[in-house]
């Protein structure tokens, strides 16, 4: 079994590669939604909340409110919940994953279903 | 896992590793402020046009949860007074509603406590109606794990095959298969409700 890596607190850097770096209207707020929990698994529930709340805003508070980024935080594993598998499970991406990940993303991110924006 | 279905099913999704690899429990409040810190302070905030020179503005960090967890938080001395006032008050929280989780019976505690602050924490919460249902919870796909069964389209497929590869969750329990002969020891049931969000209170337990 391949020993994935967890990034520590000496290599962390905040991720922002997809974070909206530029307002589509400059008058609105930027806003960022942070999701906390297990994720142990994440299901397309925990995905689509994000998916939901976008569409909240655009629907009820795009006077006020762009959304420009989300994130998942999972939990440490000092958060001792049954069930729990270990936060490099759960959280980060093993590396022998993302070499054999690369060819596949690179099809997804340029495939039809690509949000062009937020 | 997280980090596979963000980048595979998601152009604009990420994980945060940062409260996963502290070695010391870290409350909701102080993972909404490192995030706050980080795209305000050291990313100077979001720009208001492509110029740049342009001003930045600085982004509004709120929390996202399902009903579940403003559930915990109505229940008194399950989160601080402190954390709820910097969460909902400061912060903000978008509430999706779920089945199992009336989110009207939470409000009326956390609109009590607020109020008796001086604060109104109700216009900082936005619930969010499930205009299609959506009650896939951790705790049953992990049953459904233990018990052999399939969760073929409840999780993302690159999800289901590192749970393959890696064997997780495979781990022996009491409980009966739901679907069985009935000859089994004890009554085949799906566990009820699923904090698939953690409450702090939780945490501190």
């Amino acid at each position: 079994m391949p020993s994935p890596d967890l990034q520590s607190k000496d290599t962390y850097t905040f991720p922002s590669h997809r974070l909206q770096q530029v307002l589509s209207d400059p008058t609105k707020i930027p806003l960022v939604l942070v999701a906390c929990g297990s994720f142990s698994p994440i299901t397309h529930m925990h995905l689509r909340m994000f998916e939901m709340a976008v569409d909240y805003v655009r629907q009820n508070m795009s006077d006020t409110y762009e959304v420009v980024g989300g994130y998942l935080s999972p939990v440490s594993d000092r958060y001792n919940k049954a069930g729990l598998a270990s936060a490099t499970h759960r959280s980060v991406l093993p590396f022998p994953f993302r070499l054999h990940l690369r060819p596949r993303l690179t099809c997804i991110l340029q495939g039809p279903h690509v949000r062009i924006s937020l | 896992m997280c980090e596979l279905a963000c980048e595979q099913t998601s152009d604009w999704l990420m994980v945060d590793p940062w409260e996963a690899i502290q070695k010391e429990y870290q409350p909701t409040a102080v993972v909404l402020n490192h995030i706050t810190t980080s795209v305000n302070d050291q990313l100077g905030g979001i720009s208001t046009s492509s110029d740049p020179d342009a001003p930045k503005r600085p982004a509004q960090v709120a929390l996202l949860g399902g009903s579940d967890l403003l559930q915990t938080m109505s229940q008194p001395g399950v989160w601080s007074l402190e954390d709820l006032d910097l969460i909902i008050g400061s912060h903000g929280i978008f509430v999706i509603e779920r089945s199992g989780s009336n989110v009207s019976d939470a409000l009326a505690p956390l609109n009590e406590w607020s109020e008796k602050m001086g604060k109104n924490w109700l216009e900082n919460i936005q619930v969010v109606r499930q205009l299609i249902a959506n009650d896939i919870s951790s705790t049953r796909i992990r049953q459904f794990l233990r018990w052999g069964m399939s969760v073929q389209y409840l999780l993302p497929s690159c999800v289901i095959e590192y749970l393959r590869e890696h064997q997780l969750y495979r781990d022996p329990v009491e409980d009966n298969h739901p679907l069985g002969d009935g000859k089994g020891k004890g009554k085949g049931k799906l566990m009820e409700g699923d904090s698939n969000v953690a409450g702090d209170g939780a945490r501190m337990a």
